[in-house]
């Protein structure tokens, strides 16, 4: 019996030592695979960043290294400072666009998101899966109609057509996600609020709202990302150069820039930063706002 | 807004009036219906009817950006309307633009592009997305900024992402062609050429839109119960049987999903095409929102370009139809959890 257990014993401790070399290389695998895709993940961005540093003259390099000779910051400022490209009122304008359609999305979408959650009513069922429909809609089949009412209503080269266009993309998956959000807020607190003598919108702003603060977190995210990276419908809306927003702006300096790729990829830098620090900033409200919003669903 | 915070306000102090009142419970009940009628007001309107006013916002919206234009595509696609012809000398012309569809090679063309195109970007964004998923739901030191690094392709803007691939293919200037220098390659491939034009547009597809299926997937193995895993070694199974009898099954439903809305984002991408190739050369990459847009904005031909939308629109109606249906039918024989 004795001997039975020992050998029991012995057996377990040579597996474990077995397992535990293995696991060593499947780390090591792993993280040599995923160091594979990090670098082509990063290369583009990279590379971006490397032609804005480098010395203008570099970029027409016939034979370009991957790290320049010297950094230099005199591409970003020739960028901001040049009279011929309006960059600061293309920056100020994706900002202006960008933080509209922010906070509409974020009222309208806990609006129709707590609706479709807590309570109910007629259409609710039409509703909701009206929003998943609406998903699959080609931007290219909105765009000729959208293009035609908003001229007729003088929208075109207009903020305000540009940020409810944007908005109303965004509206779908952002209701079903505040929906899931929602669903995971306990509804007690809601419900003793109510009792208490606030009305509806009371509950929504007061107790729902801050409770759903990550959730929020994660869907301005994508909106502000979204909206800034938006480029068809800007295309197609905007053609004023005063009111072009980031996106349709680098594009009309693409065939100016031929001479000029520090300077174009100066400014391509400046664009991209602000939405990657944004995304890094709330990636953590993101992955968890999608995790909660998918899985409550 | 204004009234409605004020009534909030009127609300507030009325219901406070109350409490003050002595014992409310055993006395006197409070007057609920009287104090409602004696201020008919916007705020018992609002509160009574109050899912309709929270849906209403994102109903005007979705009525004025999707409906309506949906609605008036399809009007259009069966008209003769020119981007050049005023409204009131169109004329409808029943089903010319789709029979002529019909025998338009450059439809056809751009079906087959945008299929290629879509189904290779999806597959294996899919694939590597899946792959790094795994991997990143291992306990690996670290995992977290590595997770944070695969984010960047998502996050840059798409004409951006377009602009510096471009430059990277670029066969004079471009560090493609300098890297296969160094390797004795001094006759480097022309990246945006004819022949590999459809190649290099799916590669920077698939770079953009990995990390998406990255991190949903991750959110799917995350939310699969570790008990799961734990039983199953109790019972003896080991690694691929652990996969293959857990993972697989249970990441199904979200695989299902985050594939689904990869290949209608896919399908109808529009900038990393126009900015990388414009359809070029000739129509090797005219995918079809590409197609569509150059019919209606560059040729100026709404008509038909109304008509080039509604076929999309149907076609990506049925094939996501069809694949929804195969997922519910799928999730509900598995019983396992619907997102």
């Amino acid at each position: 019996m004795a001997t039975n257990t020992s050998g029991v014993r012995s057996n377990r401790f040579t597996r474990m030592g077995r397992r535990q070399r293995t696991k060593l290389w499947a780390d090591i695998a792993s993280y040599v695979v995923i160091f594979f895709f990090a670098i082509i993940a990063l290369f583009p961005f990279f590379w971006m960043i490397r032609t804005a540093l480098a010395p203008a003259t570099e970029s027409f390099a016939l034979k370009p290294k991957l790290l320049p000779s010297s950094l230099t910051f005199e591409n970003l400022t020739r960028v901001i400072t040049s009279p011929n490209v309006p960059f600061i009122k293309y920056f100020q304008n994706s900002v202006v666009v960008s933080v509209a359609t922010t906070l509409l999305v974020i009222v309208v979408g806990s609006w129709g998101a707590y609706a479709l959650a807590r309570l109910t009513f007629k259409g609710q069922r039409a509703f909701g899966s009206s929003l998943l429909l609406i998903q699959m809609f080609p931007g290219i089949l909105l765009i000729i109609p959208l293009y035609v009412i908003l001229a007729k209503l003088g929208l075109i080269n207009n903020f305000v057509g540009l940020s409810v266009a944007y908005t109303t993309l965004n509206l779908p998956f952002v209701v079903w996600l505040l929906r899931g959000y929602f669903l995971s807020i306990p509804s007690e607190i809601e419900d003793a609020a109510r009792i208490d003598g606030c009305t509806y919108f009371g509950v929504l702003w007061r107790v729902v709202l801050p409770l759903a603060a990550p959730g929020l977190a994660a869907v301005a995210t994508l909106a502000f990302v979204n909206s800034w990276n938006e480029f068809l419908i800007a295309y197609v809306l905007i053609n004023d150069d005063s009111q072009k927003v980031l996106s349709i702006g680098l594009a009309s300096y693409v065939d100016q820039f031929t001479t000029d790729y520090s300077g174009l990829f100066a400014m391509a830098t400046l664009t991209t930063l602000p939405v990657v620090i944004v995304f890094m900033v709330f990636q953590r409200y993101l992955v968890g706002g999608l995790t909660t919003g998918s899985v409550k669903g | 807004m204004e009234q409605l915070l004020k009534n909030n306000v009127v609300e507030k102090t009325s219901v406070n009036n109350k409490i003050e009142s002595p014992t409310p419970l055993q006395g006197r009940p409070i007057d609920l219906k009287g104090l409602e009628k004696s201020r008919f007001s916007l705020s018992s309107f609002v509160e009574r009817h109050i899912a309709y006013f929270l849906i209403a916002p994102t109903m005007l919206g979705i009525a004025v950006v999707n409906v309506y234009p949906l609605l008036d595509t399809v009007r259009l696609s069966f008209t003769n309307r020119l981007l050049s012809r005023p409204e009131d000398e169109t004329r409808f012309i029943g089903l010319e633009n789709y029979t002529s569809i019909l025998t338009n090679p450059g439809v056809w063309n751009a079906f087959k592009v945008s299929l290629i195109f879509t189904s290779v970007s999806v597959g294996l964004s899919f694939i590597i997305g899946f792959g790094l998923a795994l991997l990143l739901n291992r306990p690996l030191p670290g995992r977290a900024i590595l997770r944070s690094i695969f984010i960047i392709p998502w996050a840059v803007p798409a004409f951006v992402a377009a602009l510096t691939w471009s430059w990277m293919f670029n066969d004079q200037f471009g560090i493609f062609a300098s890297l296969l220098k160094d390797f004795g390659i001094n006759r480097p491939p022309i990246w945006l050429g004819a022949d590999l034009a459809l190649f290099s547009l799916t590669v920077v597809m698939i770079w953009k839109s990995f990390p998406f299926q990255i991190i949903v997937l991750l959110a799917g193995l995350q939310a699969i119960p570790g008990d799961l895993y734990e039983a199953a070694e109790v019972d003896g199974a080991i690694a691929h049987q652990k996969f293959r009898y857990i993972t697989l099954p249970l990441i199904k439903p979200v695989a299902m999903i985050s594939v689904l809305l990869a290949a209608i984002n896919a399908f109808n991408f529009f900038t990393i095409p126009w900015i990388l190739t414009r359809g070029g050369p000739g129509e090797t990459t005219a995918v079809l929102p590409i197609y569509t847009y150059t019919i209606g904005f560059v040729g100026g031909d709404f008509g038909f370009a109304a008509t080039m939308a509604v076929i999309m629109f149907m076609f990506i109606l049925l094939a996501g139809s069809v694949y929804l249906w195969q997922y519910l039918r799928e999730v509900d024989a598995t019983g396992a959890q619907r997102i």
